[in-house]
């Protein structure tokens, strides 16, 4: 040590002055929390605490109505713009037959360019009038809101709330008919040998987009859910429900569930989170930040994945890969708050895909971050597909459950040692269309992989 | 001249002449817990503080009340979460969170017990890596306390020096030793927050750096932040402190983190560190006015090379302190009077525990003081997680600090609550020991053991009888089997398995650490050995499991390692984490008395002769549920083995061990077969519906079962049944019912054991039965022998059925058409105690299965025939 001291007497002073400083200017006091942050909290405080209290029916009425009006909107616009287009198409076909009576392509060109302006200016109209409305409804509500909860504090008798929309209609009967969830089942299994933690697993056949979307009643108007209470009180609460869709790695391009995804989320205003649009354009940031570091980062010692797995994502694209998430949050949809985007690829299909597959790993991400997070529901899709195709044959479909369950349910027991919170049901989502063998055999499946709870049953009058 | 035993009582107040009494407290008030103090001795038990704060004695004139209610403070910190490539570990199994690893940790800080160390009392762990510390609450900083002369100064170095020595005794560095972290309480002073570095693994299981840095030593900045600091640093920061205190200056203040680690640097270029900052703060004039031996002991802790710097406990050696000592002894000057003290360590622990039973809650204290942040789950979640685990987009800074505040924990309310209890319940002894009939006794334990009232009241009834354990031991058994109030348990369960005073010496004397054969199989048990349990799934625990595990087969050379050994450790481990002694002791003494022989290398005689009593037990007692068990062929053997090789501590997890086992440690090694067959009845309905392969199911993981309904069972059957029906001759068998009612003669060959599907009761203790007239009404004689030889000498009461074997084939079509027409006559009795007696034992087994067939409970035979009874007074 002496001699050490000596050394270094001289030596490097710079650096050890920098080596503390890091170690003592990492934000090792109370974060500032800055004013925007702390509004944010404040709104969900005050929501958390209105929708616990008698004018919860007001509140989820308020949105309702707010999103009737959009979901109307949204109709006309796409009727106007259908209208349009049929319009033009009719436009260009006279124009079309016109040139033979003396019209040059150039008209036709002028045309078809004039037809693309109006197609644009009528969508742009549409979409300006939609965000108007969008961020007036924001704000309103949010006015609302925060009077409500100050006169929650003048007169703690709650009394139904004049809301600040005018029209409230009848609403008709609430008919419950519009999942036709025939094919599932509930277990409730334990995890333990000697302490049992008990979960409760439900396999159903559904629509992905059926736990986002709010159903529309024959009208086409949408319907009110009792549903959607249960989503509004655990909005701000430690029991966040969530699931996993299959995506690709274009975040809500053009095609596929992500852009059927973003068009539901619009169908109402999200009135407590940005746009799902504006999360995108976020995530995309962060996406390009993550892409940075898998390059700079050397590759970690990592039994989970291979080196040339790691090595081949590092070469990889600037886009995310399979097993990658990005993670958007709502308030508008009707039975979830947190949507894990897993992107997937055609690999997927294969029946050959091993607990090391990527999506595997990310379905283990996942659950270890929906465990910090406190997301204690969680769905997610059996097969890791959302459809059912023709090679999703009965042996492919148990093979691919079978390896779900086991990884699910290896993951869940890392889980219990991980210290977050506990998820307590777990939904496995099985495509619509798929055959009932298929699903009975799934289903069939569960007490095998997983241990059905044994209830202890005592009889009042056992001696 | 004993100075160790003077209370060292230095505060301003105490300082002007105008007070000039004294009270020597010894020091052993500090460190027995268990003496109960009379109401005017310092207030350093529970019940004295109730006396003084009631006004009963003492002097309260200066007491500031905050001091009463305020004994102890919780502060919290959150651990660095792992990160997500690290979850498992080379063997599959997922690692220890970093919380764990702390929570393992502080156990050791919290059996730490020093007058001049601000006690741990619990730590906690919660949800998302956060842990709670509780500990004895700081008064006053430093900072604000004025001193009068450099004896003073003098007195208070000796004491921090005291408590560091300890410290370093005990392998802690403190690490961020401070003005900010020594504090007056009550006129001693004491280091706080001395147990972070160590708690958190050198500082590695946290984001945040730990330790002031102007006060570290130089050998510490040379070392990169994150390594490990030995004890020689502490005595460099304190050296520090003085300095500042003797001088009554800060020493560079306002200066940024490069210059003080610029200037700490420099230090090392100077030979007298001590007169280089007295020039640095221009206090060369009191340099020079310092006598000699300060500025000996100032000098030899601020050496610049760890090497020269003397440790703690050789400066209270030096010079300054035998002056002072002497100057102390011989001044009543310095005597002070003295009318509270701290509560001592065991003293704070208990109060803590009243304080969690009313519904003190650590949680909900740190959420009002807004120490912890509550931001909805939503608002913090990332937006991209790469498949290496990395995330993006999260807000969560807060794991990244620690709260430096403190918050105080307020007792007034449970203090009050408690004067209002009757006196005798904090005097137990004071009260005549009939006192009974509170209502709360016939409640169920869980409630009971949540009543903070009840359970002072228990705590204080057992903690005067173990004050003189050995006198009051069988007083402290009638005690326990009322319930065992669970502070204590640990102590109690040590004290009913007679664990002898010097079990640490023995414990130290065991060679636990060569390697064994069995290493690698403990190895692989520990670690899904009651993992839930977070102290057994700590790293800490895990060592000590090892341990305790290889000095048992080490001192055990005639038995060997069985799986099922770790499981029957953990309930100790846990009760007594602090004290691997203890645990181990109480292991063994357990395992003597339960699992006799359970651990032969060829273990298969005991253990077949204990299944064979659990089936002849279900016979006895349940004789439905017995033949339909034996026609499905679901035998013992194939569910009970890990019942008894464990004693129910496999199949159990452990707050239900802790229970079960209250009620097993006070009595015999045959109770575990009363609460094997107690689980049984609980899935009685189950059983008889099910066929063989459901049943193992139903056993391949024992479902919940309502425990404190077996204990009760259990403890209902064990006094229905005679002794000697669960005689085994592998048990250890010192009890001694065992000649009174002389089972010895029960030696059974095992295959007659397993045959058999009665058992077998003992002469002796059929004719005890017979002579006593509240049993004798109670069972009914059967002779089966020939009328003739009935007639000639037969049992008193006695009927007789003869049994005859018709025809050479196996005699049993005759014999169900014979019993038939008994079983009318038999149906009268049924519900006593049914004893086949007779000279030819398979007759008499045969008679029995008949017997059990037609659900006649308790039936047994009698051991030895009639012919054992000649000359017995039961005889006509």
């Amino acid at each position: 040590m002496a001699e050490r001291i000596t050394i270094s007497g001289s030596v490097n002073v710079e650096d050890l002055i920098n080596r503390w400083e890091r170690v003592y200017n990492v934000p090792s006091h109370p974060p500032v929390w800055n004013a925007v942050q702390d509004n944010i909290e404040q709104y969900a405080a005050a929501y958390h605490k209105l929708v616990h209290s008698p004018v919860l029916d007001t509140i989820l009425h308020t949105e309702h109505s707010f999103a009737t009006v959009i979901h109307r909107l949204v109709k006309e616009r796409d009727e106007e713009i259908g209208s349009l287009a049929s319009k033009q198409t009719e436009e260009m076909s006279k124009a079309l037959e016109g040139l033979s009576l003396g019209l040059t392509e150039a008209d036709i060109t002028a045309i078809a360019k004039k037809h693309q302006e109006e197609h644009g200016m009528e969508i742009a109209s549409w979409e300006s009038q939609l965000q108007a409305l969008r961020e007036s409804q924001k704000d309103e509500y949010r006015n609302w809101l925060m009077s409500l909860l100050e006169q929650s504090y003048e007169s703690p008798l709650a009394t139904p709330l004049s809301s600040p929309v005018v029209d409230i209609k009848e609403i008709p009967d609430e008919t419950y008919s519009n999942l036709n969830q025939n094919l599932q089942e509930s277990f409730t299994i334990h995890l333990g040998s000697q302490m049992k933690q008990m979960y409760n697993i439900r396999i159903l056949s559904a629509e992905v987009l059926d736990f986002c979307q709010v159903p529309t009643n024959d009208d086409g108007e949408l319907e009110r859910q009792p549903r959607r209470m249960q989503t509004a009180l655990g909005l701000y609460s430690n029991d966040l429900s969530g699931i996993v869709l299959l995506s690709d790695n274009h975040l809500g391009g053009f095609s596929g569930i992500t852009q059927d995804f973003v068009r539901v989320c619009e169908m109402s205003t999200e009135l407590h989170f940005p746009s799902v649009d504006d999360q995108l354009e976020k995530i995309r940031g962060f996406v390009k930040d993550g892409i940075e570091w898998r390059k700079i980062n050397a590759i970690c010692d990592n039994h989970l994945l291979s080196y040339s797995e790691q090595q081949s994502r590092k070469s990889g694209t600037k886009y995310l890969q399979v097993g990658d998430v990005y993670i958007t949050k709502h308030s508008n949809l009707s039975d979830v708050h947190v949507v894990f985007h897993m992107v997937a690829d055609d690999s997927l299909k294969s029946g050959e895909i091993t607990s090391r597959h990527a999506a595997i790993l990310g379905l283990r991400n996942i659950m270890k971050c929906a465990c910090s997070n406190d997301v204690t529901t969680l769905t997610i899709p059996l097969l890791l597909s959302h459809e059912m195709t023709p090679e999703m044959t009965m042996t492919w479909c148990n093979r691919r459950a079978e390896l779900v369950y086991k990884c699910v349910k290896g993951f869940m027991i890392e889980m219990a040692s991980w210290g977050g919170s506990e998820l307590k049901n777990l939904q496995f989502l099985v495509p619509t269309g798929i055959h009932e063998d298929i699903f009975s055999a799934l289903v069939a499946m569960v007490p095998s992989i997983f241990r059905v709870s044994n209830p202890l049953v005592l009889k009042a009058n056992s001696s | 001249m004993d100075v160790d035993s003077i209370r060292l009582v230095l505060s301003p107040l105490a300082l002007s002449p105008t007070r000039k009494t004294a009270i020597e407290v010894p020091l052993s008030t500090f460190t027995t817990g268990l003496a109960l103090e009379t109401s005017l001795s310092a207030s350093n038990t529970i019940v004295s503080v109730l006396a003084l704060s009631s006004g009963q004695g003492g002097t309260t004139e200066d007491a500031a009340p905050v001091a009463m209610t305020e004994h102890f403070c919780c502060l919290t910190f959150v651990a660095k979460e792992r990160c997500l490539d690290q979850l498992c570990g080379s063997n599959g199994l997922p690692l220890t969170p970093n919380s764990i690893k702390i929570l393992g940790r502080s156990r050791h800080l919290i059996s730490l017990d020093h007058k001049n160390l601000a006690t741990y009392i619990d730590v906690q762990r919660g949800k998302h890596e956060r842990t709670v510390v509780v500990c004895e609450r700081p008064l006053i900083q430093l900072a604000k306390h004025m001193f009068q002369d450099w004896i003073e100064i003098t007195l208070f170095a000796k004491e921090v020096l005291e408590g560091l020595a300890y410290l370093h005794r005990n392998d802690v560095v403190h690490r961020c030793l401070g003005p900010d972290n020594i504090f007056l309480n009550n006129n001693v002073w004491k280091l706080f927050n001395f147990g972070l570095y160590y708690m958190t693994g050198d500082g590695a299981d946290v984001n945040f750096p730990i330790g002031s840095l102007k006060y570290m030593a130089p050998e510490v900045i040379l070392n990169s932040p994150d390594e490990k600091s030995s004890s020689s640093c502490d005595v460099w920061s304190f050296g520090l402190v003085l300095v500042e205190v003797l001088f009554g200056c800060d020493l560079w203040p306002n200066q940024g983190l490069r210059q003080i680690v610029k200037n700490i640097i420099g230090l090392l270029a100077v030979q007298d560190v001590l007169q280089k900052i007295a020039n640095e703060c221009g206090k060369s004039k009191e340099y020079a006015k310092l006598p000699a031996e300060m500025k000996q002991l100032v000098s030899s802790m601020l050496k610049t090379d760890p090497n020269e710097r003397l440790p703690a406990d050789q400066l209270l050696n030096l010079e300054i302190f035998r002056l002072v000592n002497f100057e102390f002894a011989h001044n009543r000057k310095f005597h002070r009077a003295q009318n509270r003290a701290n509560l001592n360590h065991d003293a704070l622990v208990e109060l803590y525990h009243y304080w969690q039973l009313s519904g003190g809650d650590v949680y909900s204290e740190l959420k009002k003081n807004g120490l912890i942040h509550n931001k909805p789950p939503i608002l913090s979640l990332p937006c991209v997680l790469m498949l290496e685990g990395m995330q993006f987009g999260d807000s969560k800074a807060e794991s990244q600090c620690l709260g430096p505040t403190v918050i105080p924990l307020n007792v007034a309310h449970l203090l009050a609550r408690f004067q209002k209890l009757p006196v005798s319940f904090r005097y137990p002894e004071l009260s005549s020991r009939a006192s009974d009939g509170s209502e709360s006794s016939s409640l169920p334990l869980a409630i009971k053991e949540r009543d903070s009232e009840y359970q002072f009241r228990r705590i204080q009834i057992f903690k005067h009888l173990l004050k003189d354990a050995e006198r009051h031991r069988a007083s402290i058994l009638v005690e326990a089997s009322r319930d065992i109030p669970p502070l204590l348990r640990a102590k109690i369960w040590a004290l009913i398995l007679s664990v002898k005073g010097n079990y640490q010496d023995e414990y130290d004397a065991i060679d636990k650490e060569s390697p064994a054969v069995t290493d690698r199989q403990i190895e692989v048990d520990i670690p899904r050995c009651h993992q839930y349990n977070e102290l057994l799934s700590s790293n800490a625990g895990h060592l000590k499991f090892k341990r305790i595990l290889k000095a048992w087969v080490k001192s055990h050379p005639h038995y060997v390692y069985w799986q099922g050994l770790d499981s029957l450790c953990a309930p100790f481990l846990f009760l007594n984490f602090h004290n691997e002694g203890r645990a181990y002791a109480s292991l063994t003494k357990f395992i003597d008395k339960y699992l006799h022989n359970f651990f032969l290398k060829d273990n298969s005689a005991v253990i077949r002769e204990y299944l064979a009593k659990l089936k002849h037990l279900i016979a006895f007692l349940d004789p439905v549920l017995a033949c339909h068990l034996l026609s499905i062929g679901f035998s013992p053997e194939l569910f009970a083995i890990p019942w008894f090789l464990t004693m129910f501590s496999h199949v159990l997890p452990i707050h239900k061990i802790l229970y079960l086992w209250d009620a097993l440690l006070l009595r015999d090694s045959s109770h575990p077969l009363f609460i094997g067959y107690s689980i049984l009845q609980q899935f009685r309905g189950t059983l008889l519906k099910s066929g063989f392969n459901e049943c193992i199911l139903l056993f391949s993981d024992l479902p919940d079962i309502d425990i404190e309904k077996c204990v009760q069972d259990s403890l209902l059957y064990y006094s229905g049944t005679p002794r000697s029906i669960t005689y085994r001759k592998h048990d250890l068998n010192e009890d001694e019912d065992i000649s009174r009612f002389g089972m010895d003669s029960l030696a059974i060959p095992l295959k007659c054991l397993q045959d058999e599907i009665s058992p077998r009761i003992s002469a002796k203790e059929l004719s005890y039965l017979v002579l006593k007239p509240a049993t004798r009404s109670k069972l009914l004689v059967i002779d089966i022998r020939d009328q003739s030889l009935y007639r000639k000498q037969s049992l008193v009461g006695s009927i007789n059925i003869p049994f005859t074997r018709d025809g050479r084939a196996d005699g049993k079509n005759g014999d169900v058409a014979s019993s038939k027409l008994d079983l009318h006559l038999l149906m009268s009795h049924q519900g006593k105690l049914i004893i086949v007696a007779g000279d030819d034992m398979s007759a008499v087994s045969m008679v029995c299965y008949q017997l059990v067939q037609s659900s006649f409970p308790k039936v047994c035979c009698l051991n030895g025939g009639l012919s054992s009874l000649s000359n017995s007074e039961i005889l006509r």
